[in-house]
């Protein structure tokens, strides 16, 4: 068992189409798979019935990207009973999805824009939060966002902004490394800083990715390149923290062999079950 | 709620903004002017933010939203490239397509299909130049939406579930006469003013436009998903495409019920009853293989 009483996966990937077939005829050795819920909840035809083949063989987490939470627009209960009926369906011991706002005004921003850190936006994430976990009756983990803005920090920080949610709404931190890492260089903190000032022992889960800088430089959070080292070596410092979790290996654009992504996930469970040990011996000594 | 107002300021400047004033103070007047239910502070932190950090967020917006539209209207994507130029004297952009989408039509929902919708509806009611040039584009987005929707239906049957060409071909003349069929949920029914449907196998075999219909056609057509669960179309007689979609609600179809109105309907008298048969049969398999019928196997 890990953190925030989940079970400690170890190294998995994002399940994404091109893999399905692969991962159906042949089944390579993966801990589990995570999947973007809103892929799959609404559709039959060949996705669903993929992912119910995969799902006989390998645990299936639900990751989200549409419950804006931090929206101000009414949660979409609908939509949500949809979701909850989709993660019991195939048995995801958890789900997550990420703390910013997707939809505002009735508009879909189609992409992840951090919020303000504010005290009246974390009573409204508290509250859209806690009606989430009643209704999901699932653990439910928050994602913290790379962002490219800073919205306001008159209030409090990221950090601080983060904490409280977590211990107001009482729910579990999917502690994305990479997006840490980003948001230190876009602002100038130090990312495992960051990181020892969260709440660690509510990590459920850690997702790793890498980028490609665009044309003109700019550094966008693509998940279309294999970690980087500099990212291997924040994720080693944090898994020291906080102990063995479940680690998901994001890639979504320029899709590498299945084998590639599947020797990222094992370089994490390399690294997690050093670590661990590691522990084990200072505890000891 | 203040915390409303804020977030849909942030909204404009993502979505609806092109350009920024270069220093903070004149953002701080164009904010202000623009956005008075927000208090001084909240103008000062949104002015705060550099334009080009805001800008990235309408990049990767547009573009993801570009990304999903092509992966469903790949084929109408290349018209739209391969004749926009003719139709209004500048050059195609993918993503000024799609803002110029966000604006008419905003995406109202998390679902993919309300802007796949939204798509359909901008090309038949706003793109009209290109249609003097692309008569046939509004068939073809109609068409592209409906192959997503039948790949994505929910449904109790699928074609692999049907018997299948080979065990058909073995069977008496009885034995397939007595046969039942159904008609799956996921089964779509169109008719189109063009024939979209050569446009689109075209482009599937060659990744480019190189067959368009030269003058309108109209033509009755069936989509289904076959045993791969991909989506097939097929052309057909309209009589045969209205008797069936007349009848996708009843529970079975009996496949004597259907010879005969092949028989009295559509075949030619000139042709012998073996011809006849042969041309039914080879309509029949196609709608199997095309998961149009799904035939029982008891």
């Amino acid at each position: 068992m890990g953190n925030y009483s989940l079970s400690a996966l170890g190294g998995g990937i994002g399940l994404r189409h091109a893999y399905f077939r692969e991962i159906i005829e042949k089944k390579p050795a993966c801990n589990w798979f995570e999947i973007i819920s809103e892929d799959f909840m609404d559709y039959g035809g060949r996705e669903r019935e993929s992912l119910r083949e995969i799902g006989k063989h390998y645990p299936i987490i639900g990751h989200g990207v549409c419950l804006s939470i931090g929206s101000t627009d009414p949660l979409d209960m609908e939509f949500l009973h949809r979701l909850k009926a989709f993660l019991h369906e195939i048995k995801s011991p958890w789900a997550s999805d990420h703390l910013c706002f997707t939809m505002v005004d009735h508009t879909n921003l189609n992409d992840l824009i951090p919020l303000p850190f504010t005290r009246e936006a974390v009573t409204n994430c508290v509250e859209r939060l806690k009606i989430i976990q009643d209704t999901l009756e699932l653990p439910f983990l928050i994602e913290n966002v790379t962002r490219y803005v800073t919205l306001s920090d008159r209030e409090m920080g990221e950090a601080e902004f983060l904490s409280t949610i977590l211990e107001e709404a009482d729910c579990g931190l999917l502690l994305d490394v990479t997006n840490v890492y980003l948001n230190g260089q876009f602002h100038g903190y130090d990312p495992l800083a960051f990181i020892s000032s969260l709440p660690l022992k509510r990590v459920g889960q850690i997702h790793l990715a890498g980028w490609e800088p665009a044309s003109d430089g700019t550094i966008i959070d693509s998940h279309d390149a294999p970690v980087p080292d500099v990212v291997w070596d924040l994720f080693r410092e944090t898994i020291a923290l906080t102990g063995p979790t479940s680690v998901l290996i994001e890639r979504d654009k320029g899709l590498p062999p299945l084998s590639d992504l599947l020797k990222e996930a094992t370089q994490a469970d390399q690294i997690m079950h050093a670590s661990c040990k590691d522990n084990k011996v200072h505890a000891a000594g | 709620m203040p915390l409303a107002n804020f977030l849909s300021a942030v909204r404009e400047l993502i979505l609806d903004t092109d350009t920024f004033a270069d220093n903070l103070d004149d953002r701080v007047a164009d904010y202000t002017t623009r956005f008075p239910a927000l208090s001084p502070e909240e103008i000062q932190d949104l002015a705060k933010i550099t334009p080009d950090r805001l800008k990235i967020y309408t990049s990767t917006i547009f573009h993801g939203e570009k990304s999903t539209l092509l992966n469903h209207f790949a084929c109408s994507f290349a018209c739209l490239a391969k004749y926009w130029e003719e139709a209004y004297r500048r050059k195609f952009s993918e993503v000024g397509l799609v803002r110029a989408l966000h604006r008419r039509y905003p995406w109202e929902t998390n679902q993919t299909i309300t802007l796949a919708n939204n798509y359909v509806r901008y090309v038949a009611e706003a793109l009209t130049e290109i249609q003097n040039v692309c008569p046939w584009i509004v068939d073809l987005t109609n068409l592209e939406l409906l192959s997503l929707i039948t790949k994505r239906e929910h449904s109790d049957v699928e074609a692999r579930d049907s018997l299948q060409e080979d065990e058909l071909l073995q069977l008496t003349v009885e034995e397939i006469l007595s046969l039942k069929a159904q008609i799956p949920e996921y089964v779509h029914f169109e008719q189109f003013s063009y024939d979209v449907i050569e446009v689109i196998r075209s482009f599937h075999q060659k990744s480019s436009i190189d067959t368009v219909p030269t003058t309108k056609n109209p033509v009755s057509a069936i989509c289904g998903r076959n045993q791969k669960l991909y989506p097939r179309w097929a052309k057909t007689d309209i009589r045969l495409h209205d008797w069936l979609r007349d009848r996708r609600q009843k529970a079975q179809i009996d496949i004597e019920e259907l010879a005969d109105f092949f028989l009295n309907s559509i075949a030619d008298p000139a042709d012998s009853e073996e011809e006849v048969f042969i041309l039914f049969l080879r309509t029949l398999t196609s709608f199997i293989n095309a998961g149009i019928l799904v035939i029982s196997r008891t």
